[in-house]
C-alpha cells in the first residue's frame, strides 16, 4: 500500500518533468535552432550564443525525459527469449534489469553530486553566455537519483502478486493516470 | 587478470544480458562502467560516465535527432502521407502492379521526411492496405512490397539510423546524407521492377486500376509539392554547404508545421503528441548512444580493439571477403536484435578493422543501413513485419514473410551492387 501511494506520488512528479520537457525545453530548441538560421541565412545576423543555448537545452531534453522514458518502458530490448521465459524467471530479469539500471544511473548520480560541488567551487560558466553548468549538474543528480527510486519500486510493483498492480504496471494506463 | 581477459568476458556478459532481455542500453552501460572500474578504478569509472553524458548531451550534431524525430512526428499527423500516395498512384498506377509501386514511391517520399522506418511502414500502410483491398490486390505481394518499402525511411534521407552511425563513428552527417540518397533510389527502381515483373507473370496478383484524369493527376502532384519542396531544401541545402545538417534540421521542423497550419491538417492534439513521442524516443536513443559510449572507452582500455584486428589479420581475408563475412554476421545479428541494438553492439568492434582495411567509412554506413533494413524485414524479429501484421490483422505474419522475401532478395542484390561498386553510395559525396 505504502509502495503503491509512493508510486502515485512519483509519477506525478515524472509526469510534470516530461510535460517541461515537451512543451518547454523541446519546443524552446527547435525555435531557437530555426531563429538562429533564419537570422545567419536571411539577416545575416547569428543570434549570439544560440549554438550555446541549444546545447544547453539539447541537454535538458535528453535528461528531463529520461524519467518518463523509462517509466512508460520504452527502452529496447531484446524480447525474443524473454517472452518465451517463465514468469518467475521473467520477474527475475527485472529485478537483474533493476540492478543493471541502478549501476548506470547510480553512477552517474554519483559523480553529478561531486561535479555539481565541484561547479560552484570553481564557477563553472558556459564561454559564450556564461551560464553557470551547476544548475545544470543539479538537475542531472535528480533525475538520475530519481531513476534509480523509480527503478526499485517499479520492479517493487512488478513483485507484487495483486492483479491490480499488475494492471497499473501497463504503461497506457500509466499515461492515463499521469498528469496529461 | 589481464585486460583482455576482462574485455572479453565483459563482452560475454553483455551479449547474455542483452539475450536475456535486459534492456539494452542497461546491459551495455553496466558492462561499460563495471568493466572500466575493473580496468581502472571507481573514481575513473564514474568521471568517465559524466564526462561522456556531459559531451555527448551538449554534443550540437546530436540536435539533429530530436529535430529530425519532431518533423517526422508532426508529419505523421499532418495528412503528408496520404498527399504523397495520392500523387505517386495517380502518377504511377498505369504500370502493372501500379498501385504496389506507388506505395514503394510514397514510403520514399514519406522516409524523405520521417527519418523512420516503422513510422513510414505504421503512416502509409494505413492509407494504402485498404486501397490495394478496394482493388483486389493480392495480399502477400501488397504487404510485402509496404514492409520493404518502409525501410527506405533510414535509407533516404534524412536518416536517424545515419545519424546515429555518424555520432558513433565521428563521420560527416551531411557526406551520409548524401551519400544515400543513389542507393535509396536504387532500391527503389530496384522493387518497382520487381512489381512489375511479378505483376506481369501473375497479372491476377495486381489488376490493373482505373486510370484518373489528367485533372485530378496533376492536381495531387501539385498537393505533394510542399514535400518536395522541403525535401529538396533539406537535402539541397546540405549538399550544397549552405546549412549542417543540424541546421536542417531545424529549418525542417518550421517548415512542416508551417505546411501543417497553412493545409489546417496541425491540430493542437497532434503537436501534443508529436512532442512528447519525440522525448521519448530521443530520451531511448540517447541512453543507448551514452552506453555504446561507455562501452566503447572500456573496449579501448582493454586493447579487444587491436586484438580483434590481429585476428581478422591472422586469417588472411581480403576486404571483400571480410565484407562477406560480416554481411552473414549482420544476417544473423538482424534476425535477434533490433537495429540500434545491432549497429552499437557491431560497430566500436567491426569499424576499426574497416578502416584497418582501407574501405570508405561512408561507404560503410551506408551498407550497414542496408543490413539493418533487411533485419527490419526478416523474420523472427523483422519488426516492420509485426508493424504490418497490426495494420493488416487478417494477414498472417507467415504470408507477410512469405511476401517479403523477394524484397530481401532485391535488397541482397543492393548490398552486392554496393560492394562491387562502391560509387553508387559516394558519387555524389565524391
Amino acid at each position: 500500500m505504502i509502495v503503491e501511494k509512493f508510486a502515485n506520488a512519483l509519477r506525478w512528479l515524472i509526469n510534470l518533468i516530461h510535460l517541461f520537457a515537451s512543451f518547454v525545453a523541446l519546443p524552446a530548441l527547435a525555435l531557437v535552432i530555426a531563429a538562429d538560421v533564419t537570422m545567419r541565412y536571411f539577416v545575416n545576423q547569428p543570434i549570439l550564443g544560440a549554438v550555446e543555448a541549444s546545447q544547453f537545452l539539447l541537454l535538458l531534453v535528453f535528461t528531463l525525459g529520461l524519467n518518463f522514458t523509462t517509466l512508460t518502458q520504452k527502452h529496447i530490448r531484446m524480447d525474443l527469449f524473454f517472452d518465451m521465459m517463465p514468469r518467475w524467471m521473467q520477474l527475475g530479469i527485472e529485478v537483474l534489469s533493476m540492478f543493471c539500471g541502478i549501476i548506470l544511473f547510480g553512477a552517474l548520480a554519483r559523480q553529478s553530486f561531486d561535479d555539481y560541488h565541484f561547479s560552484i567551487m570553481i564557477s563553472d560558466a558556459t564561454e559564450e553566455l556564461n551560464i553557470p553548468i551547476w544548475p545544470f549538474q543539479f538537475i542531472m543528480l535528480i533525475v538520475f537519483s530519481l531513476l534509480c527510486v523509480q527503478l526499485v519500486v517499479t520492479t517493487l510493483l512488478k513483485l507484487m502478486p495483486a492483479s491490480k498492480t499488475a494492471e497499473r504496471q501497463r504503461p497506457d494506463v500509466i499515461e492515463e493516470t499521469g498528469v496529461e | 587478470m589481464e585486460h583482455i581477459v576482462i574485455g572479453y568476458l565483459g563482452l560475454a556478459i553483455m551479449i547474455v544480458l542483452i539475450f536475456a532481455g535486459v534492456p539494452i542500453a542497461f546491459a551495455l552501460g553496466t558492462v561499460g562502467i563495471g568493466g572500466i572500474v575493473m580496468v581502472m578504478g571507481v573514481q575513473q569509472a564514474l568521471s568517465q560516465s559524466t564526462l561522456v553524458y556531459f559531451h555527448e548531451g551538449t554534443n550540437f550534431v546530436l540536435i539533429a535527432v530530436p529535430m529530425f524525430m519532431l518533423m517526422g512526428n508532426i508529419a505523421n499527423h499532418t495528412g503528408i502521407a496520404a498527399g504523397l500516395f495520392r500523387a505517386t498512384a495517380n502518377t504511377l498506377g498505369r504500370f502493372p502492379g501500379g498501385l504496389a509501386i506507388a506505395s514503394v514511391f510514397g514510403c520514399a517520399g514519406f522516409g524523405a521526411i520521417s527519418g523512420s522506418s516503422t513510422a513510414t511502414v505504421l503512416t502509409m500502410g494505413r492509407i494504402v492496405m485498404p486501397e490495394l483491398k478496394r482493388y483486389g490486390y493480392d495480399q502477400e505481394l501488397g504487404a510485402g512490397a509496404l514492409s520493404a518499402a518502409g525501410t527506405l525511411g533510414i535509407l533516404i534521407p534524412p536518416s536517424l539510423i545515419l545519424i546515429f552511425y555518424g555520432v558513433l563513428t565521428e563521420n560527416s552527417i551531411g557526406d551520409l546524407f548524401i551519400a544515400g540518397i543513389v542507393p535509396g533510389l536504387l532500391t527503389v527502381v530496384l522493387f518497382s521492377a520487381l512489381i512489375i515483373i511479378i505483376a506481369t507473370l501473375n497479372p491476377e496478383k495486381a489488376p490493373p486500376i482505373p486510370r484518373p484524369a489528367a485533372k485530378e493527376t496533376a492536381l495531387s502532384l501539385i498537393e505533394a509539392l510542399p514535400i518536395l519542396a522541403l525535401f529538396t531544401l533539406i537535402i539541397g541545402g546540405i549538399y550544397l554547404g549552405v546549412f549542417t545538417p543540424t541546421e536542417a534540421s531545424g529549418i525542417a521542423v518550421v517548415g512542416v508545421i508551417f505546411y501543417g497550419l497553412i493545409s489546417r491538417k496541425l491540430t493542437w492534439g497532434a503537436m501534443r503528441e508529436a512532442l512528447t513521442e519525440t522525448i521519448t524516443t530521443s530520451a531511448m536513443l540517447f541512453t543507448i548512444i551514452l552506453s555504446g559510449y561507455i562501452v566503447t572507452r572500456f573496449i579501448a582500455v582493454t586493447g579487444i580493439t587491436q586484438n580483434m584486428i590481429d585476428f581478422v589479420q591472422a586469417m588472411n581475408l581480403g576486404p571483400y571477403q571480410f565484407i562477406i563475412v560480416i554481411t552473414i554476421l549482420y544476417l544473423i545479428l538482424g534476425c535477434a536484435l533490433d537495429v540500434f541494438a545491432m549497429l552499437i553492439l557491431t560497430v566500436p568492434f567491426i569499424y576499426p578493422i574497416i578502416l584497418h582495411y582501407g574501405i570508405d567509412p561512408i561507404w560503410f554506413g551506408i551498407y550497414i543501413v542496408v543490413m539493418a533494413e533487411i533485419a527490419l524485414i526478416t523474420p523472427p524479429l523483422g519488426l516492420n513485419i509485426f508493424v504490418m501484421n497490426s495494420i493488416a490483422p487478417d494477414i498472417t505474419l507467415m504470408r507477410i514473410f512469405k511476401g517479403v522475401m523477394p524484397f530481401v532478395l532485391i535488397e541482397l542484390m543492393v548490398v552486392a551492387l554496393l560492394t562491387a561498386f562502391p560509387i553508387i553510395a559516394l558519387y555524389l559525396v565524391k
